[in-house]
């Protein structure tokens, strides 16, 4: 093998280098503190778990990217593609007498086959799901908290687009689409190939205020003065119950100080038979994809046998990582060199000195390569090392 | 990707110079194209606007990813790829289609009578050669034929002509190539044009921004035809 550098990684992973494993180790960290400080407890789920348990509960999109393997009984393993539905299953199999609702939050690498250039089949994901809660206040708090993910981030221009399953299914009932032309319709909006949904406005009769809502879908975005536009043609309860919720999330958000961060779109999807109320997505200038996202999963951990109301975002931690990199924050100061370097006769002397110096909260490294004193003392010169002993 | 500036990814080849002359009618911008083809990336540092000269194949590439807002991209390459873009106009030009395509002296003894189906249950096989895997599959799923793609570089017209595929899946616009090398259509997967395509995440972030520009490209469409 004489070209290490081809052979070594299959694509989409990679190695963190010290900068940049520091960088990511320390957003994990604020962002955990952070889940922590609204309530929020970690849990660590296995990275594999059986194809069988978790398939049935997954999001549609994830189905074509899971990697799959069989084990020594010739059950089919996969490695988890998100970690939304290995917190269901924690949740619904071994949690369901709690007393609700309960709050969890992770980091995790997730593992996903991508075919696309570029993308990362292995990445890091720090997440919360607030489970048993349907109101719209837990709608409020998650899309609170995932601002505040931003602001801690330093992440100035971020902005969250959300949307409503239910106000979009009523928006389409409103222009007499059955069932099956709903489907369609959605897989238009979700692939948002406008091209096609001109040709399937083309394509019916529709009335005059029919087609406009039509027209107008794919381009509704603004702030809390599109949900005006369109509330005279919803009918059904649930759509608008939808989008009473959405002036109540907005109301919140409001106080939390998002105005200006957040917008509406009603013709947002994410996937097709999933989400079941309030989605959204966070995106920053400078990098071409969502940031993060997530919305309501009410019907996910009935799959495990317990129907429970959930809600949740993942962020996509490499990500916010290139969007802080855009706006110039500098993520951790440059990396830190040790205070002091030691070298001397006694390695013993050496180390309890180390020892000591490193109870008072200095970074303190050592001679251990066997190199004379002087070596040694021109080697941590050149790297900076402010002090230097000689024992 | 610059915060203020609009980026817009153009097609080399055949889409080109359609596609400068829209930009120009639609009042936008008046690129002054370098015909060598050296400079790859032009500037409108009044207007805020750039744009990319890129293979159109690496068109969905480039706005996938954000290095470019916009972009200029046939359907064919759009539908191969599969990107995860949004589809904003249909630009009207580079008009072509998707075609599966069999040599002349099997469908004139009636292989294809029955359409592709009818090939499949006479001979069992349906090898299918293309370019465009993707679109080739997808097609073959969509009629239910269990044909085997094969995916070749160029010159596609060869394979059945050698006895390496049965039918070619190609993109045609005049048909000449196909009659030059006695292949016949013998049915249609797609109809392609040039497509306008933006970037998620431009699209929400600087939504006031491109759409004013999809609408004076869509008015000056309209006003074309």
């Amino acid at each position: 093998m004489e070209d290490w550098g081809t052979v070594l990684m299959p694509g989409g992973v990679r190695d963190l280098l010290p900068g940049e494993a520091r960088q990511k180790r320390e957003l994990e960290n604020s962002l955990l503190k952070l889940f922590r400080s609204w309530g929020y407890q970690e849990v660590v789920t296995p990275t594999f778990e059986f194809y069988e348990v978790l398939a049935p509960a997954l999001e549609e999109m994830l189905h074509e990217q899971l990697y799959r393997f069989i084990d020594e009984e010739g059950r089919v393993i996969v490695l988890r593609p998100d970690m939304t539905t290995p917190i269901a299953r924690l949740v619904s199999t071994r949690l369901r007498t709690e007393d609700f609702p309960l709050r969890f939050c992770y980091v995790a690498n997730v593992f996903r086959r991508e075919n696309h250039a570029g993308k990362q089949r292995e990445f890091y994901q720090a997440g919360v799901e607030l489970i048993g809660a349907a109101g719209a206040e837990a709608d409020a708090e998650i899309l609170g908290l995932m601002g505040e993910a931003f602001r801690l981030a330093g992440i100035k221009d971020f902005q969250i687009t959300i949307g409503q399953v239910e106000v979009l299914k009523g928006l389409l009932e409103g222009c007499g689409f059955g069932n099956e032309e709903q489907e369609k319709a959605k897989t238009i909006l979700n692939k948002k190939d406008f091209v096609a949904w001109e040709k399937l406005i083309s394509d019916h009769r529709f009335s005059g205020e029919q087609r406009e809502v039509l027209e107008n879908l794919p381009h509704l975005q603004g702030g809390i003065e599109i949900l005006d536009q369109v509330e005279g043609f919803l009918q059904s309860e649930d759509a608008l119950a939808g989008l009473s919720r959405l002036r109540f999330v907005w109301e919140i958000l409001t106080d939390y100080g998002l105005e200006d961060h957040v917008s509406f779109d009603l013709g947002f999807l994410r996937g097709l038979g999933y989400y079941t109320g309030i989605i959204f997505e966070g995106y920053a200038p400078g990098v071409g994809y969502p940031l993060c996202g997530g919305g309501r999963y009410d019907r996910l951990l009935e799959k495990f046998g317990f129907s429970c109301p959930a809600t949740g975002f993942a962020i996509n931690i490499e990500r916010f990582l290139l969007a802080m990199k855009e706006e110039k924050i500098q993520v951790t100061p440059a990396m830190r060199v040790a205070d002091y370097f030691i070298v001397g006769e006694n390695f013993g002397e050496v180390a309890k000195k180390a020892r000591q110096l490193r109870e008072q909260g200095f970074v303190v490294e050592i001679e251990v390569s066997g190199r004379s004193p002087e070596e040694a003392v021109a080697y941590a010169a050149k790297k900076g090392v402010p002090h230097i002993l000689v024992m | 990707m610059e915060k203020d500036f609009v980026t817009i990814a153009l097609p080399k080849g055949r889409l080109l110079k359609e596609s400068l002359k829209l930009l120009e009618k639609a009042g936008i911008w008046k690129v002054s194209f370098d015909e060598n083809g050296r400079k790859l990336i032009y500037a409108d540092e009044q207007a805020k606007l750039r744009c990319l000269i890129c293979r159109t194949a690496d068109v969905p590439t480039f706005v996938e990813h954000g290095a470019a807002d916009l972009g200029i991209a046939g359907k064919d390459v759009i539908l191969e790829q599969g990107k995860d873009i949004c589809e904003l106009l249909d630009l009207g030009f580079g008009k072509c289609r998707f075609v599966v395509a069999a040599p002349v002296s099997k469908v004139e003894q009636g292989d294809f009578e029955k359409g592709l189906a009818g090939y499949l249950a006479q001979y069992g096989q349906l090898r299918v050669a293309t370019k465009f895997p993707r679109v080739a599959q997808s097609y073959l799923r969509k009629e239910g034929l269990p044909g085997e793609v094969i995916k070749l570089s160029g010159n596609i017209e060869l394979a059945p002509l050698v006895g390496l595929a049965d039918v070619i899946v190609d993109l045609v616009s005049t048909g000449r190539t196909l009659k030059e090398n006695n292949l016949v259509p013998v049915a249609e997967v797609a109809q392609a044009t040039a497509r306008l395509i933006a970037n998620r995440v431009s699209y929400r972030l600087k939504h006031r921004r491109l759409i004013a520009l999809v609408n004076s490209i869509q008015e000056c469409l309209r006003k074309e035809n």
